[in-house]
């Protein structure tokens, strides 16, 4: 990886150039409209990787930005996130976007929400009182049909099973930070939904 | 106290920039900076446990080839290591003056199960929780 310190001296470059070659590597206008004032020496770095990427895998700075809207959908996993929205978190194309985050995270951006909304349904159900359709609609789902099929596919137990079952078991655990106790209960979404479905469908 | 845990390392990106960050934005102090070379052990502490050390510590050579840094490098960018838990007195407080100095939070103070808790990330990517007990 190239150190800043290299980086730091190319900083004169006219601010026009730094952004016809931004363009070429896919950035957005917004993105760099919105670093026009100062351009930072993460993103002259990431500009003269190239293809920001390494012999041996991802250059670290652009991780970086993929971890922001990775985090950005861990904190509202129940807002919608269309692939323009999470480029522009990360400040980078829309092209580029879920071809980098899959091989920064293994999983396709629009599958890490939904092992996140799965997730945030579970601690509800677990944790309220709250009705299923209302949980369908705080955890993301725009219908109470779509939400009970997903859990079901994702989990293979409907909603109102996995409250009932939940419930009878104890919780023993609370030495340990809620977050973390709710993480275990992330699925591990290694294929698609609608593979698993089929799937599924096979052995019945 | 003679036996306890004296030091426990991050990996950071950039030991200045780690520097700037956590003595600079959460108020920790430097315990040591000791450079030989290009080698920099750099530990920081909290300013209210000053028999523990943090280590902010660069993947680098001669401990690890060009290929693990790299994969260090990249584990940290994506906020693969493990949490960090730091107590505070007022979650709230804490939050708007970390938040008040640019410090990039992942997660709003929320109260829950009898705690505040919120989310924030040093530059590097390693995540912090803060959280304020019995709340």
């Amino acid at each position: 990886m190239p150190r800043p310190v290299q980086a730091r001296g190319r900083q004169g470059l006219a601010k026009s150039a730094v952004r016809d070659i931004l363009l070429s590597l896919g950035w957005q206008h917004s993105a760099i409209r919105a670093r026009n004032k100062q351009i930072v020496t993460d993103d002259l770095v990431l500009l003269f990787h190239g293809e920001t990427q390494t012999a041996n895998g991802q250059c670290p700075l652009l991780v970086r930005r993929l971890l922001r809207a990775k985090d950005r959908m861990d904190a509202s996993s129940h807002e919608a996130w269309p692939v323009e929205r999470l480029a522009k978190v990360s400040g980078v194309s829309e092209a580029h976007f879920a071809r980098a985050f899959r091989k920064a995270f293994g999983i396709p951006p629009h599958r890490y929400l939904l092992t996140r909304r799965i997730e945030r349904a579970k601690a509800l159900l677990r944790d309220t009182e709250l009705a299923i359709t209302d949980i369908a609609f705080e955890s993301g789902w725009n219908s109470l049909g779509t939400f009970g099929r997903t859990f079901h596919d994702v989990t293979g137990e409907s909603p109102g099973m996995f409250r009932t079952r939940e419930r009878r078991v104890a919780q023993e655990m609370g030495q340990v930070p809620p977050c973390y106790l709710s993480a275990a209960h992330r699925p591990d979404l290694t294929i698609a939904v609608s593979e698993k479905r089929r799937r599924n469908r096979c052995y019945k | 106290m003679s036996e306890a845990i004296q030091v426990v390392g991050l990996y950071v990106r950039d030991q200045d920039e780690a520097h700037e960050f956590y003595v600079g934005k959460l108020d920790f102090r430097v315990h040591t900076d000791q450079r030989n070379g290009d080698y920099r052990w750099l530990t920081v502490q909290h300013p209210k446990q000053p028999s523990f050390q943090l280590g902010l510590f660069r993947p680098q050579a001669p401990m690890h080839d060009a290929v693990t840094v790299q994969a260090l490098n990249e584990l940290v960018a994506k906020g693969a290591m493990p949490p960090l838990v730091m107590a505070v007195d007022d979650c709230f407080a804490t939050y708007a003056r970390l938040r008040e100095r640019g410090v990039e939070f992942t997660q709003e103070p929320i109260a829950r199960y009898g705690n505040v808790d919120a989310n924030f990330r040093d530059p590097s990517g390693n995540g912090w929780k803060i959280i304020e007990k019995g709340a």
